[in-house]
């Protein structure tokens, strides 16, 4: 079938309805934030009691987007883990669906299918630059912007399943994608009013203009619908009339400042987020409960954040509960579809996380030939059989950690201080992996030293020595590596107090590596220091006989620091130790830098 | 003072060697000997600030071979000095060393300084040739500790290093490829051969050469053969290798190895 023999009828039911002429129901007056007429719109819709899948099957479905040589739109019921359907689509928009409508713009225009086969229903000719689509199962519903001069148009043109045109509305002025629910056209207009629209003539039942933030961002669910912008979320009720975030239900998240870039849905007025993009890699996902009368309460306490191939459980005051780090691959598509949260991947590997705990209770693979370039997750309600296993928290931030892409530094700074705040020996290890990793970026790097020290936790002394263990070999070309930040982890377990047996397993561990001829001078202070801070006086025989076997050394004189250090842990001793130290500062021998050190340490000011 | 300075510095050859203790050196009166060595004068020396006369002072009491010289030696390495100063008296005692001599220089085996540790090793190993010392100095990355661990594995033919050794030979040691050279018998001797490639050929001719250059290697079939193989390798050590069992190798009876290495000689004259 020619493009022109599709679009013919579809032109001529667009001129019939012209004859009606468009309507311009947005201004910059009208009797806004009226509660009255905002309960009695509210009253009018017609929406689900429970969270279900918005299409006609009841399923919980994916529809991707495929990119590469031959473009293709799949259609995925992830609860059989089997493709509904695949047809050839140059998919250029976000997929809407509901009932039995799927809408994308493709090449040519907004193309209607079959929820049932993906077979082509209607296509509508665009006489602009399509801003959304959106679709309620019984129409279809456009936004375009027309003319580029100094008088663009926007429209908001209302279509039939079989590509009718029902009705228009005009606007001078910017006109966001829109969502439709119950009856209802939810139509954004110059980010700060959200018009309430008749879905059957596209009258504006009322509208509520944002006092406090812009309203730039949509969502409905089969329960509820929400609106908003990067700032928050406010629930359409009846609160939704006050305009203003103290006498709406409305809700914001504090999130880690790593993460802050995420955003609570797409922005209705950016055309690039009019299709699939690399915002839709970067994402709070959140529900939100119905309350009566109370407070925006997000469901579960529990939001999550999509981070490219991440996945972050948190609570709404950005405490970290759970990560999820997805192999390889970047997640292109994420929905909170509440029992569970949904992502589908480039490589079409779909993965349902449980939104309490991040365990995968349901993964499958989407048979595609390309990339997948992005999908909307129509899964609400979808509970997996599966309860899965919760994951290792530690393990999956130190995945995140150790991840090689150079583009989540940042992601990883977070992950390790989440990581830090974690007790057991196993973050310890994770921390230690890092450190002595030589592919960990410099200052990746230096943020975990600083955990390390900063953990103070003797349950990872183990771990610590155990870094330790690594001995320099010519033969293997091995080097010990960390022995620098090591040493001052353990250090800083100075005042902690540790079973007698770890203490000397640990200083042990450290006087092999400090008084090793391969260890360089800067890692031997932060060991010996170490071994001052947790020998409590056991060090000082090996500082004693150190000392005086290198007093005369130009090589140890010139490790000042290390001298110093050195001096003061004997002479802290008793009067054996400080007439070693008297000695030392007196004998000819001494090389000047040690003696007048010995001579220091014996000063009272310089007794600890 | 002199006895708490022994007994921290035993205590830490203890520590540090991670060793069964020693028994601790018996304290020993020191006594000045008239003829060649002035002991009194020396043990002043050791005992001032002069570097210079504090090791000439220690190379004169560590070479002496009276015991009885070495004590004030002793008690400077019990009780530090510079470096320079334990380098002349360790290379000293190299020779002349008493099993009593022995903790006070294992106190230096595993000293920071090179030279102090080559010099340690070389005494320590020439008298009682710890071979787990001689291995694990193999290993450290200080070159001149490996030179004198390879001198010591070599000269106590220590099969157990042979592994260190083949690595070193292979990273172009040329103390390693002599120790091998030392040691070898026939089987080794193979085993070096097909190194071919993969060690520098400078070294691999130094081992084949050091091989041929002992009277007692043989038999002729593997002279023959690492004869062939030094032919095959390039640069003047193969050549200098050649010559060198040329000169070495009696004229008669008549070696096929010999004569093989002479006619390479002959048809490398260029090379040089």
């Amino acid at each position: 079938m020619s493009l022109a023999r599709v679009f013919a009828p579809v032109a001529l039911a667009a001129v019939l309805a012209a004859g009606c002429g468009p309507k311009t129901v947005y201004g910059l007056s009208s009797d806004d934030n009226n509660a009255e007429r905002l309960g009695a719109a509210l009253a009018k819709r017609a929406v689900a009691k429970a969270d279900a899948p918005l299409n006609a099957l009841g399923k919980p479905l994916v529809f991707a987007a495929v990119g590469g040589a031959k473009k293709q739109l799949v259609a995925f019921d992830a609860g059989a883990g089997s493709a509904l359907w695949t047809v050839d689509a140059d998919v250029q928009s976000r997929v809407a669906v509901a009932g039995e409508l799927v809408v994308a713009k493709e090449a040519g225009g907004v193309v209607v299918r079959k929820l049932a086969d993906g077979s082509v229903r209607a296509k509508l000719a665009l006489a602009g630059e399509l801003v959304g689509v959106t679709t309620d199962g019984e129409r279809v519903y456009v936004v375009v912007q027309a003319g580029t001069g100094p008088k663009p148009v926007w429209s908001l043109i209302a279509y039939s399943g079989d590509g009718s045109q029902l009705w228009q509305n005009d606007s001078p002025g910017a006109l966001g994608a829109p969502v439709a629910q119950g009856g209802l056209v939810l139509s954004p207009f110059l980010k700060q009013w959200l018009a309430v629209l008749d879905a059957r003539t596209g009258a504006q039942l009322t509208r509520v203009r944002g006092l406090d933030e812009e309203i730039s961002e949509l969502r409905v669910t089969a329960t509820a619908a929400f609106f908003g912008s990067k700032a928050g979320v406010f629930r359409l009720d009846d609160k939704a009339a006050t305009g203003s975030r103290a006498g709406a239900t409305y809700g914001t998240v504090t999130l880690p400042k790593e993460l802050a870039t995420a955003d609570y849905g797409h922005d209705a007025f950016d055309p690039v987020q009019a299709g699939y993009s690399a915002f839709d890699r970067r994402r709070i996902l959140w529900r939100a409960d119905p309350t009566a009368d109370g407070p925006f309460r997000w469901s579960g306490e529990l939001i999550a954040v999509h981070f490219f191939r991440f996945v972050f459980g948190l609570t709404p005051a950005g405490e970290f509960r759970w990560a999820y780090s997805h192999p390889r691959v970047e997640l292109v598509a994420s929905e909170h579809a509440g029992p569970v949260i949904v992502a589908v991947a480039g490589d079409g590997t779909l993965v349902a996380l449980d939104a309490a705990t991040g365990a995968v209770r349901a993964s499958a693979k989407l048979e595609v030939g390309g990339p997948v370039l992005g999908a909307t997750i129509d899964c609400d309600g979808w509970a997996p059989s599966d309860a899965g296993e919760a994951p290792s928290t530690v393990t999956a931030l130190a995945t995140i950690a150790r991840d090689r892409d150079a583009r989540f530094e940042a992601i990883k700074q977070y992950a390790v201080a989440t990581m830090a705040k974690l007790e057991g020996a196993d973050v310890t290890r994770d921390l230690v992996a890092l450190v002595v990793d030589p592919r960990t970026p410099i200052k990746l790097h230096d943020t975990v030293a600083d955990l390390l020290v900063a953990r103070k936790d003797p349950t990872g002394l183990p771990a610590l020595i155990d870094a330790l263990a690594v001995r320099p070999d010519f033969l293997t070309n091995t080097q010990p590596v960390g022995l620098i930040e090591v040493g001052r982890a353990i250090g800083a377990l100075g005042g902690v107090s540790l079973p007698e047996a770890e203490q000397a397993r640990a200083m042990a561990a450290l006087e092999l590596q400090a008084f090793d001829p391969a260890t360089a001078a800067p890692a031997r202070l932060e060991l010996v220091r170490a071994l001052i801070a947790i020998g409590h006086g056991r060090e000082r025989a090996r500082l004693k006989a150190e000392l005086v076997q290198y007093r005369a050394d130009p090589g140890f004189a010139a490790e000042a620091d290390l001298v110093v250090a050195m001096t003061a842990a004997v002479a802290a001793g008793g009067p054996e130790d400080r007439e070693v130290v008297r000695w030392i500062a007196a004998d000819a021998r001494s090389h000047p830098a040690v003696a007048a050190a010995a001579q220091a340490a014996l000063q009272p000011a310089s007794q600890p | 003072m002199r006895k708490l300075l022994v007994a921290i510095l035993f205590g830490l050859v203890a520590t540090a060697s991670a060793q069964p203790a020693r028994p601790a050196a018996p304290a020993r009166p020191v006594r000045a000997k008239p003829g060649k060595v002035d002991v009194a004068k020396a043990t002043a020396a050791l005992r001032g600030a002069d570097v210079a006369a504090a090791a000439k002072a220690a190379a004169e009491l560590g070479g002496s071979p009276d015991p009885a010289h070495h004590e004030p030696l002793l008690d400077a390495l019990a009780t530090g000095v510079h470096p320079d100063v334990l380098v002349a008296g360790l290379t000293a005692l190299t020779g002349t060393a008493t099993k009593t001599d022995l903790q006070a220089i294992g106190a230096y085996v595993r000293y920071r300084n090179g030279a102090v540790r080559a010099a340690a090793l070389r005494a320590f190993s020439k008298s009682i040739g710890d071979p787990t010392l001689v291995i694990e100095s193999l290993s450290v990355f200080d070159a001149p500790v490996r030179a004198a661990a390879a001198e010591a594995a070599g000269r106590m033919k220590l099969t157990a290093a042979v592994p260190a050794l083949l690595v070193l030979l292979d990273k172009g040691e040329a103390p390693a490829a002599l120790a091998l050279g030392a040691m070898a018998d026939e089987a080794l001797a193979r085993t070096v051969a097909e190194h071919l490639g993969v060690a520098p050929d400078a070294t691999l001719a130094v081992a084949l050469g050091a091989m041929l250059t002992r009277l007692e290697f043989g038999p002729e079939t593997i002279r023959v053969d690492l004869v062939r193989t030094l032919s095959k390798l390039s640069g003047v050590e193969a050549l200098d290798a050649l010559e060198g069992y040329v000169e070495i190798a009696p004229e008669n009876p008549p070696r096929q190895s010999r004569r093989e290495a002479e006619a390479v000689l002959k048809a490398r004259q260029g090379d040089r």
